[in-house]
């Protein structure tokens, strides 16, 4: 399809933010999922693995505030993601439900709770922390909503690859929370989040191609097809792996990690493979969800192997 | 008309329920700066 049709149909067929809650109907639980949860999760996750495996030390409290920054931030991010995209929300089926779409928050409540809690992220983490870590986290955002949601988002099927960078920040941030600089194995981690992305999310976008056909996004599968995403899923895929490798050599992680995350690794590969020669939805919807698994592993094992005193208790 | 006082209750308990979440942010919030005052006026920072 291409971008010119592609904006045809965002003329044609999408409202101008069309669906608008009239009602000021909305609970605590509808701002809470606002933040998108699950995604902040992973975010947490990954910026505390960051801040646990960077060189040198943080007072615990500090610590606890540098990740309660970072997620809040990713959320407030997420809630503007949510105003902005309110009027493909509602056409989507996984997104139908959201709080804005349904009409449960009005927009302009949406907008106004991300980007003050955005400010007070950054805001608390420049004072309590430092102001690298603040200038990091406000760069994370200002991509995700500016680069990500309105630039890339609707106008190219590379808006997930570009866009990526927003979520490889965390770990970065968490790193740059403790030692108050950005250096390799902080750009490593990065690195591994950003090569994960694009077969994370081509992954969910094969078996929801129908639905982002429909709004108007031009993800991969409805721009480039399925054979050419499926290819595409490989060859990041191998790509991302070597990268996983890297903090067992450059020092920053031990046996434990380098022996976990490669068999970690050769799973993945195993499932991008399973896709590539699958006709069916269920080989993608198992690299979808293996993809947040691993993830959570490879961060997991990065902690464990970094924690002191683990290998004496695993040797007895 | 039933319908109508019903649908304001709820209104107003949902506008409560806001309001008590808010407050309690707050609180924490204030809480937590107390303790990143003495943690920073202390030395204990990075």
């Amino acid at each position: 399809m291409s971008e010119t049709a592609l904006r045809q149909i965002n003329q044609d067929e999408i409202a101008p933010q069309a669906v608008v809650g009239l009602e000021a109907s909305a609970t605590v639980k509808d701002f809470i999922q606002l933040l998108k949860p699950r995604v902040m999760s992973l975010v947490v996750f990954s910026g505390f693995a960051g801040l646990f495996v960077a060189p040198g030390e943080i007072h615990p409290l500090l610590a606890a505030v540098a990740v309660l920054c970072i997620g809040v931030s990713a959320g407030a991010a997420g809630a503007v993601n949510m105003w902005y995209d309110r009027d493909i929300d509602a056409i989507m089926a996984r997104t139908s439900h959201r709080p804005i779409p349904s009409g449960r928050v009005r927009p302009d409540d949406a907008l106004a709770f991300g980007v003050i809690l955005n400010l007070f992220a950054v805001m608390l983490m420049g004072l309590a922390v430092n102001w690298l870590a603040a200038i990091l986290l406000a760069v994370a955002s200002a991509f995700y909503i500016f680069i990500y949601t309105i630039w890339l988002k609707r106008r190219t099927p590379q808006n997930i690859v570009i866009g990526g960078a927003a979520g490889a920040f965390p770990p970065m941030i968490g790193w740059a929370a403790v030692t108050g600089d950005i250096s390799v194995g902080s750009i490593v981690l990065f690195a591994i989040i950003f090569m994960w992305t694009p077969p994370h999310f081509w992954a969910l976008a094969l078996y929801r191609d129908g639905d982002y056909a429909k709004a108007g996004v031009p993800m991969l599968p409805v721009v480039a097809g399925r054979a050419a995403t499926k290819r595409q899923i490989l060859l990041y895929t191998v790509l991302l792996l070597p990268l996983t490798v890297l903090p067992s050599f450059l020092g920053m992680a031990g046996l434990l990690y380098g022996i976990g995350v490669s068999v970690l690794g050769v799973c993945f590969l195993l499932l991008a493979l399973k896709v590539l020669y699958s006709r069916d939805s269920r080989a993608p919807r198992q690299l979808f969800a293996y993809s947040i698994l691993y993830l959570f592993l490879l961060f997991g094992l990065l902690i464990i192997d970094r924690s002191p005193g683990y290998l004496p208790g695993l040797l007895g | 008309m039933a319908d109508t006082e019903k649908h304001q209750v709820e209104q107003r308990r949902r506008l409560k329920a806001r309001n008590w979440a808010l407050f309690a942010v707050l609180a924490a919030f204030v809480v937590l700066v107390y303790f990143v005052s003495i943690v920073r006026m202390g030395g204990a920072g990075t």
